[in-house]
């Protein structure tokens, strides 16, 4: 038993420390500075009403307190009343409290339902059976290397970062269990040994929510999708993208054969 | 003189954690487990995340096996933010067999009964929405 150091000269000085504890751990630092002090500007900066109508955008004024909120620096008790505090309409805050509420809601279906964190809560509703999907995250996701800009992208983001838009999780996540016929369970535990906020329940029931094992369908999306919400941060030329460049009815019949045909 | 052990774990990094006016004096510890984190296959992006906040918080880094140093402690109560985390909660059960726990619950969201269950987001949604804008939730029941 010792007890560690508290002191650094400067950020590198640590970073260099907490390798020499965990020589074993993957990767390098993120340059999302942990602490108290960097939770309370981003709450600060916080547009809750801005964030209603741009959350969806790869810009939009999204609040990036999720690597806070998951290592419990703030509650989202605290993070609520700092919204409701500056509102008198209830309506203009609605779509942040309600994704606060995903938190929540996640966890609660978590603490009731253990077994279901890494078993599917229903069967996938794509016209495959589970056994269809593969057991492992091929290895040119891993590296970022699937020749889909877009894709290769929004993983550097979550490799080198940790931190990944919500919308651009749902584009990974969707792109591993349909596009390339992978269990979620492979997609969850990957996302998880990289992603700052890291939350077995929020991560593994979203992975189950896009993969239909905990939702009616199946997400999925296009090129014209990334383009509209990422254009200008992601390179979403179709030449660079042309797995993604199709219309829906089309993608539909593609990734889900056996489900009844889609006309376009 | 300190006569309750306040264990601050990764899921609860923050100061206040309900203690105040409580009229017992805290000792505040993280153990740094490296199997711990090694089991939880940690990147290094989120040790330093995790190091980084700790480095604000007023309490001493251990470093060791969790259980271990718990057992070297005098005291017999401790006391740990609860965290519905399963490897926690797996932890939390180990100390338990050596330790008198006492944990301290996260203030609550909405107020809604945690057994009743709902399988679909709209249906949480439409109850919890009651007191999702209210300050502290209405102080949850
Ligand atoms: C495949 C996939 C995996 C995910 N894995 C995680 C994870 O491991 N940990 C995690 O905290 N979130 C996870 N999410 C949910 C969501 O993507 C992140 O919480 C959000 O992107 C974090 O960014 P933010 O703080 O800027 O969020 P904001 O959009 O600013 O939202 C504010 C807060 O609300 C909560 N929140 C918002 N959306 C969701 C949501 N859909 N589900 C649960 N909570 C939400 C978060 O605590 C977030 O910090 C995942 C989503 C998907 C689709």
């Amino acid at each position: 038993m010792s007890v560690l150091k508290r002191h650094f000269d400067n950020r590198n000085d640590l970073i260099a420390y907490v390798k020499e504890l965990a020589p074993w751990a993957e990767g390098d630092a993120s340059k999302i500075l942990g602490g108290q002090r960097e939770c309370k500007k981003r709450l600060t900066a916080l547009d809750a009403i801005k964030y209603g109508k741009t959350r969806n955008y790869g810009n939009g004024s999204v609040s990036m307190l999720s690597p806070y909120i998951s290592h419990g620096v703030i509650t989202l008790n605290e993070v609520r009343n700092h919204v409701v505090k500056d509102s008198n309409d209830q309506k203009s805050i609605e779509t942040f409290i309600r994704e606060l509420g995903w938190r929540d809601f996640w966890s609660r279906f978590a603490e009731n339902n253990k077994c279901f964190l890494w078993n599917d809560v229903e069967d996938y509703k794509t016209g495959y059976a589970s056994d269809d999907y593969q057991e492992e995250v091929p290895e040119d996701i891993l590296v970022g290397d699937t020749g889909i800009a877009c894709i290769d992208a929004f993983i550097g983001d979550l490799v080198n970062t940790g931190y990944v838009h919500n919308h651009a999780r749902m584009y990974l996540a969707s792109y591993i269990v349909h596009f390339r016929q992978v269990k979620w369970q492979a997609g969850a535990r990957w996302f998880l040994s990289h992603l700052l906020d890291g939350d077995v329940a929020s991560n593994n029931f979203s992975w189950q929510w896009i993969a239909s094992t905990f939702s009616n369908k199946p997400y999925f999306f296009n090129l014209e999708n990334v383009d509209r919400y990422f254009n200008g941060i992601v390179d979403t030329t179709p030449s660079r993208n042309r797995v993604l460049d199709a219309s829906y009815p089309t993608l539909h019949n593609r990734l889900f054969p056996n489900l009844e045909l889609q006309n376009g | 003189m300190a006569n309750k052990l306040l264990l601050i774990h990764e899921k609860a990094l923050r100061f206040g954690l309900d203690l105040r006016g409580k009229s017992e004096s805290f000792r505040a510890i993280h153990i740094w487990d490296d199997e711990y984190y090694r089991m939880q296959k940690y990147s290094l992006k989120r040790l330093v995340f995790i190091y980084e906040t700790l480095l604000e918080l007023p309490l001493e880094i251990i470093h060791g096996n969790t259980l271990d140093i718990l057992m070297e402690q005098n005291l017999d109560h401790i006391v740990i933010p609860y965290s519905g985390d399963e490897a926690l909660k797996n932890l939390f059960s180990e100390i338990e067999k050596i330790k008198t726990v006492h944990y301290l619950s996260e203030a609550c969201f909405v107020n809604l009964d945690r057994t009743v269950e709902f399988k679909r987001f709209f249906k949480y949604w439409n109850q919890a929405k009651k007191t999702a804008f209210l300050n502290n939730g209405d102080r949850c029941a």
